[in-house]
């Protein structure tokens, strides 16, 4: 879980010229930001502008930015407030997931069929069990694992307290350990 | 919380806590026999769901990649001429009309004018078709029957003929005198007659300045004398210098050639007076003749030939005017006349 260990701070690297930082930010981790997005119900489209808004954002703060904080962390919070802002906007009503503007997008797929039909099944797997989780459980879940954020992180974040984040994140993932387990019992004797 | 749930959360503590707690986790676990193996597990288990969560956000590379070029030229790799000016407003534009219903009815109905503004602009200002139609008109009889209107009498073909032969032959006879003057304008004798000298003495030396003027005379025929008060000599004379102003004339004046053509009918009846006077007559009326001012005439000698000089001398000796010097001067020409 080191991928928001970077070599430089990208918005510092701006501030003195150097574009080259904050273009590989773009590169690893735009993905990681839509997926984010996508998680909290926005469709492809969606995530896509809101990704580019968060990164618009970062651009422009170059400027004026003080690293208080380890920069993963800030860029999540600049993209939870760019989703908080577009909840506003909407009538606080994220829209569903919607999968009709990506099926002319899928990724690449293995070759294998079979292999692919299982990878399929075991990411489905996990994604509906993430998606059984209660809503205040999978925002701490999601933020640990997308954004790689620590306890303290993840309750600025969200404005609760750290052990409620640690309580929460506790119960996550024991279900989810459980859950799978009991899935993988099942397979096992089917 | 049983043993096991306690190794989880103490693995999450060293995944996910403070330097201080996560170093404490970390011993703990050191001493539990499951302990490490646990963490290791569960930090694959998180690093595993964050690849699915990824992967699930099902955004292609070529998608991906066109996204990033965005991003790159709103930001490090923004265009600063006046391309990029007009991409940041196109840019503020599309987030406008993408933001407000209100802005895209108005952005349409501003389309929907230009755009038909001119189409409705032609409907109304082109020219209108012809169209077809057919009229039919009926028109009351009428109180008086209709009488075509009598052709204009036919002449015969030979008589046109021959009027236009006669009109060329005048045209022709008048445009020959005019060059036989012309080319006698040189050498006309410049002599004038003596006071008291005879008329027709007068008239001759009249007829040889009028020759020498490089203009012929407008008033030629306003300044013609009286003919009935000439005597046959005399008019014989004049009528020669009439016909010279007449021939001489692009246009001559209506009223020279209504004179020359009495003053020719008159010396027609005198013919027949004396031998060199009648000659000299003959002469005039068939010059007339030839210029079509008079209708039948006897034939008579060419302008200025040598019958006319000879018919000059008669005369002359009739009438006892050889001694004078204009009559000699004229006769002496004769005989310089090319033959």
């Amino acid at each position: 879980m080191d991928r928001w260990k970077l070599p430089r701070d990208p918005l510092l690297a701006l501030r003195e010229g150097d574009p080259g930082p904050f273009e590989d930010l773009v590169r690893t981790h735009a993905r990681t930001l839509v997926a984010f997005f996508r998680q909290r119900g926005a469709a492809l489209g969606r995530a896509e502008d809101l990704t580019q808004e968060v990164f618009l954002r970062l651009f422009q703060s170059a400027g004026r930015y003080q690293p208080e904080e380890r920069f993963g962390a800030y860029v999540f919070r600049v993209a939870r407030n760019a989703w908080i802002d577009e909840c506003r906007r909407r009538g606080a009503r994220p829209e569903a997931a919607s999968t009709a503007d990506t099926e002319d997008e899928l990724p690449a797929q293995p070759e294998d069929p079979g292999a692919r039909a299982a990878s399929e099944e075991e990411q489905g797997r996990l994604l509906a069990l993430v998606a059984t989780l209660p809503e205040t459980h999978r925002a701490v879940f999601e933020l640990a694992v997308l954004g790689e954020l620590g306890y303290d992180e993840i309750a600025r974040q969200l404005g609760i307290p750290e052990g409620t984040v640690k309580s929460r994140m506790f119960y996550a993932v024991r279900r989810l350990r459980r859950a799978w387990a009991e899935g993988q019992a099942g397979e096992g004797a089917a | 919380m049983n043993p096991a749930e306690r190794d989880l959360a103490l693995a999450l503590e060293a995944l996910l806590g403070r330097a201080e707690a996560r170093a404490r986790a970390e011993s703990e676990l050191a001493t539990r026999p499951q302990g490490r193996a646990l963490r290791a597990e569960l930090a694959t288990g998180l690093a595993r769901s964050a690849d699915e969560l990824r992967q699930a956000a099902r955004w292609s590379e070529a998608r991906e990649a066109r996204w990033r070029a965005q991003l790159f030229a709103r930001t490090t790799r923004r265009d600063l001429s006046w391309r990029g000016d007009l991409a940041l407003l196109v840019d503020f534009l599309r987030q406008r009309l993408r933001a407000s219903p209100a802005l895209r009815v108005v952005a349409a109905s501003l389309v929907l004018h230009v755009v038909a503004a001119p189409v409705v602009a032609y409907w109304i200002l082109r020219e209108p078709r012809p169209e077809k139609r057919v009229t039919l008109r009926v028109e009351l009889p009428a109180a008086e029957p209709f009488l075509p209107e009598p052709p204009p009498p036919a002449l015969p073909d030979d008589e046109l003929l021959r009027l236009a032969r006669a009109q060329e032959a005048r045209e022709n006879e008048r445009a020959r005198e005019r060059f036989v003057l012309a080319q006698s304008a040189a050498r006309v004798p410049a002599v004038e007659a003596e006071p008291g000298a005879a008329p027709a003495t007068e008239l001759l030396a009249r007829r040889a300045r009028a020759l020498r003027a490089s203009e012929p005379s407008e008033r030629a025929g306003a300044e013609a004398p009286d003919w009935r008060a000439l005597d046959p000599l005399e008019l014989a004379l004049w009528l020669e210098l009439g016909l010279d102003q007449f021939v001489r004339h692009d246009a001559a004046p209506a009223e020279l050639g209504l004179a020359c053509a009495r003053a020719a009918q008159a010396a027609r009846d005198l013919v027949g007076t004396r031998p060199g006077t009648g000659e000299l007559l003959r002469a005039a009326c068939a010059r007339a003749s030839r210029l079509g001012l008079l209708a039948s005439a006897p034939d008579g000698p060419a302008l200025l030939a040598e019958p006319w000089f000879a018919a000059l001398e008669r005369a002359g000796r009739e009438h006892d005017l050889l001694a004078s010097p204009v009559w000699r001067a004229w006769l002496e020409w004769s005989t310089k006349q090319p033959r």
